[in-house]
């Protein structure tokens, strides 16, 4: 049998360490023969099943989308309304619901899904009624900017776990950032003297919450609060 | 696993209402945690689970209400008798009391495992509580070692098999026995809670430490205090002098205890039949010491353990469930708000649980094949390292279930025992 020299608890026989404070266990006969430990080594980790909440969601999204279909095939005088809700149902439907169908969902195919079908949805829907120039100039570029932000913090938060107020203040810098360069390309395509109109608030907001964050970041007390109080 | 032979079942499929304190854990549950704990046995051979397989089929027919799915209704959730016959019997984990999932586990609501020479089930709290949980868990291994060929009598914890379950072993006697129209005030301060590094999801830190009832008997007389007095006092204690240690601003410490109703109302019932009261100190009231804390548990305990104040609870919360616009709301809605109330006060209101199962007892011809009994609170949510006991002849075990990477109330807790003079073994997953 063996003791802990800082706890004064005796140890199981197959310890190698104290549970309680870690101290290593020196056992002069090191010959007796390896006691099973007290837990096996195998874990259990249970899987997340969200199909069948993405098959119900699915299907509250299908019955009115045909609803809407057929009202509009019956009175087609009332224009193609239903175009809008269909598309913009299954822009939604890809963004949110297909990754529940998907066991091991690849965070980058699953961005690449994403920017094509938002893409997609900016040049069939929003241009149906704008020219061509409107979708090349500003919605593609807007598009591909978020895209390009978006694939960034994917990369960055993948390559080491981050602490929460890092993820934070990143997400504010690059809303900041993104809302200048939509400035930009909005002021460029309508030919707007007055460069950074709606972003200047917007930055402002952001660079109050960065400094915000950054100061308490090093606060202990507060994460833990923070952790605590808006765990999910 | 071969589903059961009945005729007539499939058609009349006995069913239960959840019981009044079971009706809260199915709302509470998430994808990654659900209201589990453990009880474990064991045994002087090791475990052979074809045996323990055909023991759990021999035992589960005298547990009618265990041998049961949980299903939706539209206003409550309910148990219906399962098709199958018993749930698979499991290698041990590093992580038990992990989140039951309703459809797994042939659809049942406990998890058996075994491990060398231990046999543990564990328990979705909606089932039973740990007296119930005990009650089947020594039958079953009295029903093994019997299969092993060792002769095993009836008394104790173990009941005989060969018995049909009486409609008071099965019943919810919460409705029984409510009927105080005493109104209770209810206090939801928020209090400290140890904090620490968060193990990832469906994790636990376990350690359990083995001591000799005799010795921490002794030593809780000393200070005119019961063993369940004497180590919540002491877990109480602990986590006041943390938060002195470490936070600036001083909130209420508080332990929960839940006490079984069994010992105050005449029921033998096997569901749930135990309520959670919380002792609190004020640490804005000035310094404490030991000696306080114990007096102030124990005075507490003793004030509060009383037929008529454990009656005015119950009834307090089973008019919750019989208010008529609680009753006609939909389940969903009532998930929901479950899970709501769960989040923002929940665990807030108590720093720590320290829940007591007593004295295990056995027939006398079974005490020579059984070394220790073991009782496991699940994990909280909040809580860090919630605490479980069991006494086994003279051998008391006190379980650690940790969500917390740290083992500092752990080390703490050990270490103040062994100060006093109480020698402890422990052993853990770690």
């Amino acid at each position: 049998m063996s003791y802990c020299v800082n706890c004064g608890v005796e140890l199981d026989e197959s310890a190698i360490k104290c549970p309680l404070c870690s101290a290593p266990v020196l056992n002069a006969f090191e010959d007796e023969p390896e006691k099973l430990p007290p837990y096996p080594d195998n874990t259990f980790t249970p899987k997340a099943k969200n199909k069948y909440m993405g098959f119900f969601i699915s299907m509250c999204l299908l019955i009115p989308n045909i609803v809407f279909g057929i009202s509009n095939l019956l009175v087609p005088s009332s224009g193609n309304w239903s175009l809008y809700i269909i598309t913009s149902s299954a822009l939604f439907w890809i963004i949110f619901i297909a990754p529940l169908f998907i066991t091991k969902a690849h965070p980058y195919v699953l961005w690449f899904l994403d920017s094509v079908a938002v893409s997609l949805y900016a040049l069939f829907v929003i241009s149906d009624n704008k020219s061509p120039r409107w979708f090349l100039h500003l919605a593609l570029p807007v598009i591909a900017c978020v895209s390009a932000f978006a694939l960034f913090m994917l990369f960055w938060m993948r390559k080491k776990k981050r602490k929460w107020s890092e993820i934070t203040i990143a997400i504010f810098t690059e809303i900041a950032i993104l809302s200048v360069v939509i400035d930009g390309f909005y002021s460029n395509f309508y030919g707007k003297d007055a460069f950074l109109r709606f972003s200047i608030p917007i930055v402002a907001s952001c660079a109050a919450l960065i400094i915000f964050f950054a100061i308490v970041s090093g606060n202990k007390r507060f994460e833990l609060w923070f952790k605590r109080t808006f765990h999910v | 696993m071969a589903e059961k032979e009945k005729s007539s079942s499939r058609t009349h499929k006995r069913w239960f209402k959840v019981d009044n304190a079971g009706k809260i854990f199915p709302g509470q549950r998430t994808e990654t945690w659900s209201n589990v704990f453990r009880v474990s046995v064991v045994l002087k051979e090791k475990i052979v689970p074809e045996i323990l397989e055909q023991a759990l089929e021999d035992v589960l027919p005298r547990f009618p209400c265990f041998d049961v799915k949980i299903k939706k209704g539209f206003f409550w959730y309910y148990l219906q008798e399962n098709e199958y016959a018993a749930p698979p019997v499991m290698l041990d984990v590093n992580n038990p009391c992990h989140r039951i999932k309703w459809n797994e586990n042939n659809h049942f609501l406990f998890k058996v495992y075994y491990y060398d020479r231990r046999i543990s089930v564990d328990f979705f709290h909606v089932l039973t509580d740990g007296y119930g949980g005990s009650l089947f868990l020594c039958t079953l291994a009295a029903r093994y070692l019997t299969l092993c060929g060792h002769t095993i009598s009836v008394g104790g914890n173990v009941l005989d098999i060969n018995e049909p379950a009486t409609e008071d072993e099965i019943n919810d006697a919460f409705v029984k026995f409510a009927n105080s129209k005493a109104k209770l005030k209810k206090f939801n301060k928020f209090v400290y809670h140890a904090k620490g590094t968060k193990l990832p999801n469906h994790r636990v830190n376990i350690t359990t430490g083995f001591m000799p009832v005799d010795a921490i008997k002794k030593k809780a007389a000393e200070y005119n205090a019961t063993i369940t007095e004497f180590l919540g006092a002491l877990l109480l204690y602990i986590h006041y002098q943390k938060q002195n240690r470490e936070c600036y601003k001083k909130k209420d410490v508080s332990v929960q205890i839940p006490v079984n109703l069994r010992r105050t109302f005449p029921t033998n019932t096997f569901r749930n039949f135990s309520l959670c009261y919380s002792v609190r100190i004020d640490p804005n009231m000035g310094e404490y010491t030991f000696e306080e804390v114990v007096k102030q548990v124990s005075l507490y305990l003793r004030y509060i353990n009383n037929e008529k104040q454990l009656n005015a609870m119950i009834s307090n919360n089973l008019k919750l469930e019989s208010n008529p616009i609680n009753r006609i709301l939909p389940l969903f809605i009532k998930d929901a708000a479950i899970g709501l109330s769960f989040l923002l006060t929940g665990e807030q209101t108590t720093s720590v649980l320290l829940t007591n199962l007593g004295v295990v007892k056995l027939p006398k011809d079974m005490e020579p094949f059984v070394d220790k009994f073991i009782f496991m609170a699940g994990p909280g949510k909040l809580n860090g390292a919630r605490c479980g006991a069991s006494s086994l002849g003279n051998c008391l075990a006190l379980t650690f279930a940790n969500i917390y990477a740290e083992s500092d109330i752990e080390r703490e807790f050990f270490t103040s025992l062994v100060k006093m003079g109480i020698h402890v073994k422990v052993e853990s997953n770690r």
